[in-house]
């Protein structure tokens, strides 16, 4: 998978989980966690789904929030 | 002597003179996954889906011992930052009124994670990693404990449910049933406990907690009650029963109708003591 479709995936799930948040200008560099568009609570959820479209091994236990601060940042984090 | 041999024969002499629910179990060198049921087949994550009829019997009982390991791996997950946050409270300011419960309750998580660690060690050769991960954030004042031991009754609510089925299932291999009593017995007392305590800390800070708090209280502990169910869908226990797809098989499993009935059923209880006492306003969306 190109780095460009890790990226769209990325968005098409914060998409999904924020129905009434007009998202159409999310970029790569938008703020996930300051914006709340990925919570405390759907992080596992996340992590699930990041692990199901090819997300290199990690430790849960060295993530903080700014791990997914942008989706650049989850992209040089997990998958490059 | 090596530090291995030294922790053996440190945690006999210890064994013996503590006697644990660790030991009372009588433990099989090995155990076959397919040779048995570890969940009880109603109980397990597939339970109502089409991978209940498409799967055959060994294979659904393969997927049993690895839902066992999950479940085992998610108590203690949930055990670890339990003893770490009884053991902060213990001769805490303010908390002088949980001892010497306090003491117990610390004791017996211990013990739990014993023997769930056990199992999962000698016959998966791992503990499922936890994946949760928690933000920091700010609360008010009485709001950090609150949320505490409110996260500690829904968590214990709802591996109780399956504690006290398993106990009582004939066909479950006997280690698994044994396990699932000996947690029971104990997590009926800390469910006693929490709950009358949760209702306290609650009814003094109701009225001096403003709206907003009170209202983050009831969203927080709604996503924290689907959170917890999510855990029990680990796609990694598909993967290990050597199932393919096992994020699809996860998403599948948690969309099933049936599913979504055994959630609302096992929780059935925790969310009644949640609404009776108004601290949360509605029904978790499980
Ligand atoms: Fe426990
Ligand atoms: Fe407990």
């Amino acid at each position: 998978m190109s780095d460009q479709d890790v990226k769209a995936k990325l968005k098409k799930w914060i998409i999904g989980k924020n129905p009434t948040t007009d998202l159409s200008a999310l970029s790569d560099s938008t703020p996930l966690i300051t914006q709340k568009l990925i919570t405390s609570v759907q992080m596992l959820d996340f992590i699930l789904f990041m692990e199901s479209i090819g997300a290199n091994e990690f430790d849960p236990e060295t993530l903080t929030p700014q791990s997914f601060a942008t989706i650049d940042t989850i992209y040089q984090n997990f998958f490059a | 002597m090596s530090l291995k041999n030294v922790t053996q024969r440190l945690s006999q002499v210890s064994a013996k003179i503590h006697k644990a629910p660790v030991d009372t179990i009588e433990w099989p060198e090995s155990v076959e996954p397919s040779s048995a049921w570890f969940t009880s087949p109603k109980l397990m994550t597939i339970a109502g889906t089409s991978f209940e009829t498409s799967l055959n019997e060994q294979t659904r009982r393969r997927l049993s011992f690895f839902e066992a390991v999950n479940f085992y791996s998610l108590n203690i997950n949930g055990e670890k930052p339990l003893v770490e946050g009884l053991n902060k409270r213990l001769y805490a300011k303010g908390q002088a009124r949980l001892l010497p419960y306090l003491h117990h309750f610390l004791d017996e998580e211990n013990k739990h994670m014993q023997f769930f660690g056990r199992f999962c060690m000698s016959y998966s050769g791992k503990v499922y990693k936890d994946k949760k991960i928690s933000f920091p954030r700010t609360y008010v004042e009485g709001e950090e404990d609150f949320l505490f031991f409110a996260k500690v009754v829904i968590f214990e609510e709802i591996a109780d449910y399956f504690n006290i089925l398993q106990a009582a299932d004939e066909n479950l291999h006997p280690v698994a049933r044994k396990i699932n009593l000996l947690h029971h017995q104990d997590e009926a007392r800390h469910l006693t406990f929490g709950r009358q305590l949760v209702l306290e800390l609650f009814e003094e800070k109701k009225t001096v907690w403003s709206t907003e708090t009170l209202q983050g209280i009831s969203i927080y502990l709604l996503s924290y009650m689907v959170a917890t169910w999510k855990e029990y869908y680990n796609p990694e226990m598909y993967r290990d029963a050597g199932l393919s797809d096992s994020y699809e098989m996860m998403t599948e499993a948690w969309n099933c109708e049936a599913q979504k009935n055994l959630r609302r059923e096992a929780s059935s209880k925790c969310i009644r003591f949640f609404l009776d006492t108004g601290i949360i306003t509605e029904e978790p969306d499980l």
